[in-house]
């Protein structure tokens, strides 16, 4: 099979050779697959548009400026004034 | 058959762009660097796939993506720069027609380099483009490594899927991809996400692994060797017990050299000896020539310009009668040598000036990768633990790429662009989390009364007008 190689590119090369390498067909079989399945993976992986990491700190950082608000302050104050209400726990994580 | 197979699957990325427009941009890197166009027969020849891919990926960022971190960074104004460049000497190439059929598919490599980092926003992302480059480079090296296995081989005798010696499909630059790439396939084994560390996953990097370090046995391309030498001394850097590494590295030597065939040695001997040898020889002689003809023409001669150049020079010929082997000293004459060297054809191509942005584009790369290795080494948090490892993969393959490109024109390789553009998008993204950090840290070291203050700010140009915006 080596001795006679074979080549997959060009009509002209296939019809003369009449086929084409085992390998090649395993090769292309097996980089299409692991690659089918790797893109199928991050399809159905939210992270790929959003990074949670990144993410993670702008949601801290936007938790420790509404704290830090009066608006915010008023807010987590009526919660607790009103636990029964709204929350059972008792207070929403800030 | 082949042909359809080939359509399926791009109609299968397609359609799952659909809900991730990036798949689309994975998909032209896999098209760029597989190019099944030219593998397949006869459909798929006469589809632009290469186009709609490129259509489908910018579109689908422009109209489709959330852009959410995207920013320009420097070394894509670099790229930008350089490209205008090529452009401009273009204009006055002195061989215009092969200039612009170079330049036909270089402005396209270079466009998609300065595109590709403002997509590579998420971890995510940077990591499924190194999975899509190593396993459209993993389906050409599996199938060379099998046949260099099975006995097959030799300098330009072993068949790629494509046998023009052109792009990536040429013996010595699919050689240094596939030694450029062994660090990240290492990096795949401990720190992948979207194939999580497996004793599966181990067994196939380490078998790619094996098949990359094949290729430059396999096709005999020296590059590949001088390759292999360099990551073996980049590799000492991160390696513990260094004597013991060395020692192995040896014995494995020791170990692989009865099964290396005859042909092999006999063109590795021509490393060091490259004046028994023509393609080396006239090495030199380009290089020469090239620094003589970028001092007449400092800003460059445009794309293709070593079609100007030839030498006579005297070399020794071996000639085999029977059983007496002569050697005769004979002239021989070269017209249009390529340049044999990247630096060397940027320098002819595109003068000093171009020279320099492509220095530059590339030496800040192995910078700014360590840089990150040095500012991430040593953390364990899993979110962050992969970015110091990460970046020595990338600056391995730079300086590998490095080594490659002196011996070779490939400095407009799209394979290595690519490598760039997830440099650059690697950087933008550890940029990203240390000005989030900052951020935070800033606002924890606020007092109450500063924090008063920043908020009345906020709030008195939006009185009467409705509340104030939350802005993070």
């Amino acid at each position: 099979m080596i001795n006679n190689p074979v080549v997959l590119n060009g009509a002209s090369t296939a019809l003369a050779y009449g086929g084409i390498e085992m390998i090649d067909y395993f090769s292309l079989a097996l980089g299409h697959g692991l690659l089918a399945i790797a893109l199928l993976r991050l399809v159905m992986r939210d992270q790929l548009d959003v990074d949670p990491h990144v993410k993670s700190f702008i949601d801290k950082l936007r938790a420790e400026r509404e704290a830090g608000s009066v608006a915010g302050r008023n807010a987590s104050r009526r919660q607790r004034s009103a636990p029964a209400t709204n929350d059972p726990e008792g207070e929403a994580d800030g | 058959m082949l042909d359809l197979f080939f359509l399926a699957f791009i109609g299968y990325v397609l359609m799952l762009g659909l809900r991730r427009p990036f798949l689309w941009v994975l998909l032209y890197v896999y098209i760029d660097i597989l190019a099944p166009q030219r593998i397949g027969y006869s459909l798929i020849t006469d589809i632009q796939v290469s186009l709609i891919a490129f259509a489908a990926a910018f579109g689908g960022w422009v109209l489709l993506d959330r852009k959410e971190g995207s920013r320009f960074s420097l070394r894509q104004i670099l790229l930008l720069v350089f490209l205008c460049y090529c452009w401009w000497t273009l204009q006055g190439a002195e061989f215009p027609e092969p200039a612009s059929t170079k330049w036909d598919w270089v402005w396209k490599a270079l466009l998609f380099a300065i595109f590709l980092p403002l997509t590579i926003t998420t971890r995510a992302r940077i990591e499924a483009l190194a999975i899509t480059i190593i396993l459209s480079v993993a389906t050409i090296v599996i199938a060379t490594g099998l046949k260099t296995v099975l006995g097959g081989g030799g300098y330009g005798s072993l068949n790629f899927f494509v046998n023009d010696n052109s792009g990536i499909y040429e013996s010595s630059t699919l050689a240094t991809v596939a030694i450029g790439l062994i660090p990240m396939i290492v990096w795949f084994m401990k720190h992948g996400t979207i194939f999580r560390p497996h004793w599966t996953v181990s067994v196939f990097c380490i078998a790619l692994i094996f098949a990359c370090l094949l290729i430059p046995v396999g096709t005999e391309a020296r590059t590949g060797l001088l390759c292999i030498a360099a990551l073996g001394v980049l590799l000492l850097r991160y390696t513990e017990k260094r004597l013991v590494f060395v020692m192995a590295a040896g014995v494995m030597v020791v170990i692989a050299l009865p099964f290396l065939p005859q042909s092999y040695y006999d063109r590795m001997a021509t490393i060091a000896e490259p004046s028994g040898d023509q393609s080396a020889s006239t090495r030199v002689a380009v290089w020469e020539w090239t620094i003589d003809y970028a001092n007449r023409n400092p800003m460059g001669g445009g794309f293709d310009s070593y079609r100007s150049n030839s030498f006579t020079y005297v070399m020794p010929v071996k000639q085999e009668t029977e059983n007496t082997v002569t050697i005769q000293y004979q002239e021989v004459t070269e017209e249009a040598r390529a340049f044999h060297s990247s630096v060397f054809e940027v320098l002819g191509e595109q003068g000093y000036p171009g020279l320099f942005l492509w220095l530059l584009i590339h030496g800040l790369g192995v910078w700014q990768m360590e840089r990150i290795y040095r500012r991430w080494r040593g953390v364990k948090e899993e979110p962050e633990a992969w970015i110091s490892p990460m970046a020595s993969a990338l600056q391995m393959s730079s300086l590998i790429y490095f080594v490659g490109a002196l011996f070779q024109g490939i400095a407009y390789q799209p394979a290595f662009l690519m490598i760039v553009g997830l440099q650059i998008g690697l950087d933008s993204y550890v940029r990203r989390i240390d000005s989030a950090k900052a951020a935070l840290d800033h606002e924890r070291t606020l007092s109450p009364t500063a924090k008063r203050r920043r908020e009345r700010a906020r709030a008195a140009p939006s009185d009467g007008s409705g509340p104030s915006a939350v802005t993070a």
